[in-house]
Formats: structure tokens, sequence, C-alpha cells
């Protein structure tokens, strides 16, 4: 009987492999999950290099990790923690760089908005508003919003993730929802 | 005209739209009858469509090699990559220790 490719195995399969030392194993796993973890990475900095650098130690923070990967949660939320957990620690970073440019955002469109040439313009105009908008926030209220509203974690998930209290994420969503509304009042 | 009910009404709104939970009774009765209130809700929906949208995979395409770069770096120490924040520091240190021995050694020659 043929062996599967490693391609062809699951994420599960692929961690063993990978948490037993097999590089080929994750990079199969990066390739597979590396859209996402730097989707998540752009978002919360608001920048493509800043991102691209943030997915890379990411995964290779998960890589040092993944030993001790028990599978509780899936590989892909693991993966994002981990991503957060690596922006949150270079937010410094990331506040210096946005203050000295403004995003092009034209790159970011997503593709599949381009069926519809009409509703192509509007959604591609609310999209680029509302990046342009999450990157005018401070930091430590774009992370909250962008994982509650983008990726719909919950607020102990985001506490927990940013080692802050959920009363504080709460806090920090309310001013940014608020901060957002006022920048999006002509929507 | 923004009234004192719209300013304390719009966060309620907007967390019922995201959150999904229901606003109290009293922002529901305002917004029945208040069109800058209802603009808020339409808004805030607008708003969190689009933020769900943002993170389809599709919307965002890393830089072309981040696998290889990955990989690269998985047997890199991590003191690999603190060397070059490291390494003004050390510049900076070097060259005030540089400047007070030239100092010194003028004054005591």
């Amino acid at each position: 009987m043929k062996a599967l490719r490693l391609e062809d195995r699951s994420d599960e399969h692929l961690c063993r492999m990978a948490g037993g030392g097999d590089k080929a194993a994750f990079a199969v796993l990066v390739r597979r999950h590396q859209d996402s973890v730097f989707g998540l990475a752009l978002r919360l900095t608001g920048d493509y290099e800043l991102a691209g650098d943030a997915a890379q130690e990411a995964l290779i923070r998960a890589w040092k990790a993944l030993p001790g990967f028990r599978g509780d949660a899936a590989l892909s939320t693991w993966l994002y923690r981990i991503t957060v957990n690596t922006v949150w620690t270079h937010r410094h970073r990331a506040r210096r760089r946005r203050a000295e440019r403004i995003e092009d955002v034209v790159h970011l469109l997503p593709p599949s908005e381009s069926h519809n040439p009409v509703r192509s313009a509007e959604s591609a105009e609310v999209g680029g508003r509302i990046r342009l908008a999450l990157e005018a926030l401070p930091t430590g209220r774009r992370t909250v919003v962008v994982l509650k509203d983008v990726y719909g974690w919950s607020h102990a998930e985001i506490a927990e993730t940013l080692g802050i209290s959920v009363p504080a994420t709460k806090v920090r969503l309310h001013r940014a929802r608020l901060q957002l509304q006022g920048m999006l009042e002509d929507l | 005209m923004t009234t004192m009910v719209c300013a304390l009404s719009r966060p309620l709104i907007v967390a019922s739209v995201l959150d999904g939970a229901r606003p109290p009774d009293w922002v529901e009765q305002h917004q029945a009858r208040c069109l800058r209130c209802q603009a808020t809700e339409a808004r805030a929906r607008t708003t969190g469509r689009s933020m769900r949208n943002l993170e389809s995979v599709g919307a965002a395409v890393p830089p072309p090699g981040l696998t290889d770069s990955v990989v690269s770096g998985l047997d890199r120490p991590e003191s690999d990559s603190q060397a070059p924040a490291a390494l003004p520091w050390f510049a900076v240190a070097a060259g005030l220790a540089a400047v007070i021995v030239v100092v010194r050694r003028r004054r005591t020659s």
C-alpha cells in the first residue's frame, strides 16, 4: 500500500511528526497555515512588512513549542495565540512604524470581491475605510477589537492571551468601538 | 441634533449589533423614534459585516518565501535574533568608553 504524502496528512499527524523534529512535516504545516497567521498579524500590526516578520517569528516560536502542544485546541487556534503574543511583544515597534507611514490598502483587497464591479467598489471602499480606521486605533484597542469583532474571540480568551483582565478587555473594546464609530460616521 | 440619550444609546446599540445582546428597553424605545440612532445601528451592521470579512484568508497574501524563511530559521538560536537589536547599544557603549579614555588621558598628560 502506498504511504500518504505529507501534504495529505492531517494537522494532528503532522504536529506529532513535527513535534518529534520532522522539519518537512512542519514545512507542510507552515504552508497550510501561513496565510491565516499572516492575515492575523497584518490585522494586528496594520503593516505588511512587520506582519511578515511577526508571522515568521510566530511560526518559529510554534516550532519550538510544538513538543509541548497537547492538541487541546485546534492547531489554528494555538497558532493564533502565538501570533497574538508575538505581535503583542513587538507592539512598541509596530506603534513606531505606524506613525511613520500611511498604509496602502489596495494589495489587501479580497480577490472574491472582483465578481461584481459595483458591489466590489462599495465593499472595497467600506473594507478599506475600516482597515484604515483600525490602523488609526492605539495598538491595545486595535488588538482587542480585531480579536473580538474580526476573529470572534471571547473576552476570556483575549484576556488570557494578552495577560490582562476581562474587565480591561471590555473597557478597551468599548473605547475602540466608540472611536471606530466616530471615524466611520459618514459610512 | 444629537441628544444626551443618543450619546448614551450609541455604545449600547453598537454592542447589541456586534455582540447580539438585546439592548435595554429604554434604548429600543428611543431608537424607534430616533433616525440618528437607527443610522447608528445600520452603520454598526455594515461595519460588523465588513470586519468579519477581514478574517477571510484571501484578504492578505503573505510575502513570498515565508515558508522558506521559517524553515531556514528553525535552527537559529534565539540569541541570533537579538543580535541586530543589541548591536547599536554595543557600538554606543564602546564609543562612550573610547571618549572617556581619551579625555582621561588628555587630563593626565
